[in-house]
């Protein structure tokens, strides 16, 4: 949940001479983070319709990357996920270089450098590849900016698409609803991302899901193929097979352990920074059932895993089993993004 | 301490020996032309027959209102003796008869400072003629005409130092000096006495809350206790405490000042239009007044109630009076009742808690001199360790970390050099100490040693010109350590942005910000009626390298004893904020912000005790700081302009021995708009177009008052979220906002309730009270949180009903 003008206080007041400010930061900020503002809105790590969760970028020819170089081919992935398994969206993304801004939503600084669309609506994962320009083209650009539209359930007008100017025309909700009109159940998402560019032999590579990245409740849990809506029944009833794991909705929380040994986080030296240091990684957790105590949580310093609770539905139909997707992102906060799935049946 | 500094102190010194200088030449007095009440016949020897046998003697300070006829129309106690003895001495004067003030052959309405000493156990009486004698006056001070200005005593240059030095030396049982505050100079000056300021509802008593009750006060914003006047940014206004800059008003929460209401003795308020003895200011001044220690006895008073306990001791130190002392500490309790508590993802470490200080030593070695050494300081502090991620942004996370301190010691001596010369110099010095930290990204880590110097003398040199000059220094070497975003503009700049989608920045930086000021002020009566008060005051901002020279001018007509007419027009200066003007986070190239204040007003006085008044405000500002597009280098620019206006209407009816109720009512309508970078104009942050504030009380009797208070204020401008774009690189929504300031939340409204029963027994008093904020628990909207998308969206309330009850014992 956001709170009103939290970060706004930092630049209020004068902070030689009215400490006030700052105690007021400090005390929206701990509201925030755990007293004052605990709203009644859905959980953000709660699925309940068409939504972008990632965007992913790899370098063709060596998808461990994530920092092309110039004249490098590189590939964009979006992350879409439903309540139903695949989305069926409509989307266009672009790829231009960035016009560079300290907050906000950034855009484009010239004409785009590649354009991919969907415009009809399809179960299918958005991606663009894109040969950029040489390191002479491209001159002093040292980001790129990938700006996306994912419309569920409806086609994009070719027409209005982000383009020269990244996501800025279809800010007005006006425009977007032009561009994009969704009915009143789904909700169309402008995408937003940073590229670096790799201009020197530092690179940053992607973490990377493993087979035995996760545990649920301490043993493993593998991936398996995705699975539409329709294939509900038959993966649980796969069940007795031991393919997916099971939880009971009575029992009470499953916990999730996400571990990414030292050597999946690089070593680099932060802007302005005087000395190098360890990535930190940061894990997204999502589910289309139940809700996680945390969106967020975070792999870094000495530690090697971090751990969520997973909080099962209350269950309504006492007889039904329920399967349930989850979807884990893990960012290493510079541009280095990887994703996969997971699959649980919950029984009553 | 910088070379600069230096020389100004140096040039300080030698300017207060040239006053010197002047004031030995200037000692013959100069013509009378208002006379001071005459005192005629009265009860000189009161004393409350209950405490007869206890062996007490006690002094109350009061202030006498002298009607035209020379009756004593009103009795205001500033400096109590305790219960009984407050009452013993008010219903004594309010039996006194005087030859009433004169103006020429005209008989008026006076105002007089009067002690009234009770000397166990035969009090000792005072013929007439000798209460005559110490109350002669060179200059009368027409009572309820602006504000009320009340200082007791004042060192201003009122009764011939002959006489007073010749009644110090005589017994000192009983004196009676009518002591004459300045003229008002100012075309705002609103002044709230002790008595009036303790008994607000829902402060718990805290007096320098009582501000916001004043016309051009705006509420302030949830949780903060800031000073927002006349639709200024809070960083525009500043407190003072006896002149020295106050760094920190409120403890956390807004609901409690950091300086011991007790010790208060005044509370000057200037919203606008303003002398030159205040400065690098372009909103209102606040100045605290602090009392002096009791001189009759030893004092103690203890207070608890459920937040906070506050203890006092006073005592005169030596058999002469000429040494007296104050110690007052409170400290907080809420970590008693916290540390049961533990969020449901984190851990507490160090509880909410909040302590002050104060100590006040006086010394008055002659009636001429009066040294006096202020302490005062406070702390705040509580830690919470292992908090989960925010899903709204993941970066607060971790652990919180937040302390803030100060520490004061303002050494004052304030000399009259002659009848028509004034002196006074005073010296701060302390430390301040900020410390945030909330997870790994956003830290804050500042302390500075706050040096603050003042120099001042005010000359009477004719009946109708005076002169005012002075120069004040503030010098504040920083170390600041800082993680966390670029900061953006002061106000105007929605940020609903989470952390984690910000650029992130490390600096560190040590530096000295240098401001030197100097002012004079002449004070020219032009007729009897008509008064200008021309002023320049010059200033220099080390932080931006720049000079700033203020013109002011204020014009007081009296239309009748009764009623005033005022207008002002002046130039107002005040540096950029620090990160504005910081060379690593801002820009250090910025001019000052200027403000032209004028304002145009009338008040009357409709009976005794009973004031209107009303004033017409227009400010403009212009040199504002805003940041730059896109925040980038520079970051900041002077490329902001402001306009303000608006109308403030006030009535008063302060507490008095003669009535039983009081009150104060006061109305502000107002708009405050701003235009960054030429993008045309909007509402300031803190617009409130309405501002309704009405208090009253009425002493039931047996010792039971009841109060009240209602608030009726325009809810403040938002901008709302129009929409969002996911941002990948966070898994964050970033909003898209909409007009900035474009839509208002609902009208606030509250009302506070106090109760209160006092016991006197013989030698100490026991008062219980029941404050209740917010009596019937309306959930005023503070503002907007919105969902993860910012597709959803709920309002946040603020504080529910809060009732205190209190005991206060006092000896």
């Amino acid at each position: 949940m956001k709170t009103l003008g939290t970060l706004g206080a930092v630049g209020r007041g004068g902070w030689t001479r009215n400490l006030s400010f700052a105690v007021w930061l400090g005390l929206t900020c701990v509201g925030k983070g755990l007293l004052g503002c605990t709203g009644s809105f859905e959980s953000a790590t709660r699925i309940e319709r068409t939504r972008v969760v990632a965007t992913r970028s790899s370098v063709i020819g060596d998808a461990s990357r994530a920092w092309p170089r110039p004249g490098e081919t590189v590939r964009f992935d979006l992350l879409a996920v439903d309540p139903n398994g695949i989305a069926n969206i409509s989307w266009a993304l672009v790829l231009c270089a960035d016009r560079g801004s300290a907050f906000g939503v950034g855009g484009c600084a010239g004409s785009p450098l590649a354009l991919a669309t969907q415009l009809d609506p399809q179960p299918s994962t958005p991606f663009l590849e894109a040969a950029l320009p040489s390191a002479a083209e491209l001159g002093a650009v040292t980001t790129l900016r990938l700006s996306a539209i994912a419309c569920p359930g409806a086609s994009l007008r070719p027409d209005i698409l982000p383009t020269t100017n990244g996501v800025d025309a279809l800010l007005d909700p006006a425009a977007l609803q032009q561009a994009c009109p969704v009915d009143e159940r789904n909700r169309s998402t402008l995408v937003t991302a940073t590229v670096s560019l790799q201009r020197d032999d530092l690179g940053n590579r992607r973490p990377l899901f493993q087979a035995d990245t996760l545990l649920l409740n301490g043993a493993p849990w593998p991936e398996l193929e995705a699975f539409s809506g329709s294939e509900v029944d038959p993966v649980c009833s796969l069940n007795a097979q031991g393919t997916v794991p099971t939880a009971s909705a009575r029992r009470g929380a499953v916990y999730v352990r996400s571990i990414f040994p030292a050597d999946q986080r690089d070593v680099y030296l932060p802007p302005n920074g005087a000395a190098m240091q360890r990535e930190s990684l940061r894990v997204s957790h999502f589910a289309d059932a139940g809700q996680f105590n945390s969106q967020f949580s975070f792999i870094e310093g000495e530690a090697d895993n971090s751990q969520v609770a997973w909080i099962p539905p209350e269950v309504t139909t006492p007889a039904a089993i329920t399967l349930v997707r989850f979807y884990f992102v893990v960012r290493d906060q510079r541009g280095g993004v990887d994703w996969t799935r997971r699959y649980l049946c919950l029984v009553p | 301490m910088s070379r600069r500094a230096l020389a100004l102190l140096l040039g300080g010194c030698l300017w207060s020996w040239c006053f010197s200088l002047v004031s030995a030449q200037t000692t013959e007095p100069s013509s009378v032309e208002l006379v001071p009440p005459r005192f005629v016949q009265g009860d000189l020897s009161a004393y409350p027959s209950e405490l007869r046998d206890t062996g007490l003697g006690a002094a109350v300070d009061l202030w006498l209102t002298i009607d035209a006829e020379g009756r004593v129309d009103e009795v205001m106690v500033v400096g109590s003796g305790g219960e009984s003895f407050d009452a013993a001495a008010v219903a004594a004067v309010l039996r006194y008869r005087f030859e009433p003030a004169r103006r020429g052959q005209q008989t008026i309405v006076a105002r007089i400072a009067y002690r009234y000493v009770f000397h166990p156990p035969e009090p000792v009486t005072i013929p007439a003629s000798e209460v005559e004698k110490r109350m002669q006056n060179k200059e009368v001070f027409p009572a309820g005409v602006g504000g009320a200005a009340a200082r007791l005593p004042s060192p201003v240059a009122t009764v011939a130092p002959e006489q007073k030095v010749a009644a110090e030396e005589e017994d000192d049982a009983y004196s009676a000096t009518a002591t004459v505050d300045d003229a008002p100079r100012e075309v705002v000056r609103r002044t709230l006495q002790r008595e009036e300021i303790l008994k607000v509802p829902g402060t718990r008593g805290d007096a320098i809350r009582a501000v916001e009750l004043l016309p051009g006060v705006h509420r302030p914003p949830f949780g903060t206790g800031q000073l927002i006047v006349r639709g200024s940014a809070p960083g525009d206004s500043e407190a003072f405490v006896e002149g020295s800059a106050l760094p920190l008003v409120y403890h956390f929460g807004g609901l409690t000042s950091v300086f011991n209401s007790l010790l208060l003795q005044r509370l000057d308020f200037y919203p606008g239009n303003f002398g030159t003895r205040y400065g690098r200011r372009i909103g209102g001044i606040l100045e605290i007044g602090v009392r002096d220690p009791r001189r009759d006895r030893f004092g103690a008073l203890l207070d608890i109630n459920v937040i906070d306990a506050t203890a006092l001791v006073e005592t005169p130190l030596d058999k002469k009076k000429k040494f007296t002392l104050a110690l007052a500490a409170r400290r907080s309790y809420i970590d008693f009742f916290v540390r049961s508590f533990s969020p449901s993802n984190g851990r507490l470490t160090a509880a909410p808690v909040y302590w002050d200080y104060q100590g006040i030593l006086t010394y008055t070695p002659t009636r001429r001199d009066r040294l006096r050494l202020l302490t005062y300081g406070s702390s705040d502090h509580f830690a919470l360790v292992g908090l989960d991620p925010a899903d709204s942004d993941p970066n607060l996370r971790g652990n919180i970390d937040f302390a803030t301190s100060f520490h004061r010691a303002d050494l004052s001596w304030t000399r009259q050099l002659s009848s028509k010369v004034d002196q006074r110099v005073s010296v701060s010095l302390g430390p301040n100490k900020l410390r945030f930290a909330f997870g790994p990204d956003l830290k804050f880590d500042l302390s500075f040693l706050q040096m603050y110097g003042r120099a001042e003398w005010r000359m009477r040199l004719s009946r109708r010109f005076g002169l005012t000059s002075g120069l004040d220094i503030f010098v504040a070497p920083y170390d600041l350590n800082y993680r966390g975003p670029q900061p953006g503009q002061t106000e105007g700049q929605p940020m609903q942005e989470s952390l984690s989608t910000m650029q992130l920045f490390d600096r560190s930086h040590r530096g000295t910000s240098l401001r030197p000021g100097l002012y004079v002020e002449a004070d020219m009566l032009a007729t009897d009626k008509l008064r200008f008060v021309l002023g320049l005051r010059g200033d220099y901002f080390s932080e931006v390298q720049g000079w700033a020279l203020n013109p002011r001018l204020s014009t007081i007509y009296s239309l009748t004893e009764r009623t005033r007419l005022k207008a002002g027009v002046g130039l107002y200066s005040q540096a950029p904020e620090f990160q504005e003007s910081d060379a690593t986070l801002g820009n250090p190239q910025l001019k000052p912000i200027q403000s032209v204040h004028s304002g145009i007003g009338a008040e009357h006085q409709v009976f005794a005790g009973l004031t209107i008044g009303g004033e017409a405000f227009y400010k403009y500002l212009f040199d504002r700081v805003v940041s730059t597009t896109g925040a980038v280098a520079p970051y900041y620019r002077n490329d902001g302009v402001g306009r303000i206006y608006g109308l403030e209407l006030l009535v008063r009816l302060p507490p008095s021995s003669r009535r039983r109720l009081y009150g104060l009512g006061s109305y502000t309508l107002s708009r405050s708009q701003r235009n960054d970078r030429g993008e045309g104009w909007r509402l300031f942050d803190f617009d409130q177009t309405h501002i309704f504030n009405l208090v009253a009380g009425y002493r039931l009797g047996r010792g039971w008052e009841l109060s009240g208070r209602f608030g009726l204020i325009s809810g403040n401008p938002t901008t709302p979220v129009v929409g969002s774009v996911y941002s990948s690189d966070d898994d964050l929504y970033v909003p898209v906002y909409g007009k900035v300031n474009s839509v208002r939340n609902p009208l606030y409204h509250r009302a506070d309730l106090r109760i209160q029963k006092q016991w006197t027994f013989r030698v100490w008093s026991l008062m219980v009270y029941l404050d209740v904020r917010n009596l019937y628990n309306y959930r005023n909207q503070e503002g907007i949180s919105y969902n993860y998308d910012y597709s959803q969206s709920q309002p946040i309330s603020g504080l529910p009903i809060i009732p205190a009850l209190g005991l206060r014992g006092e000896l």
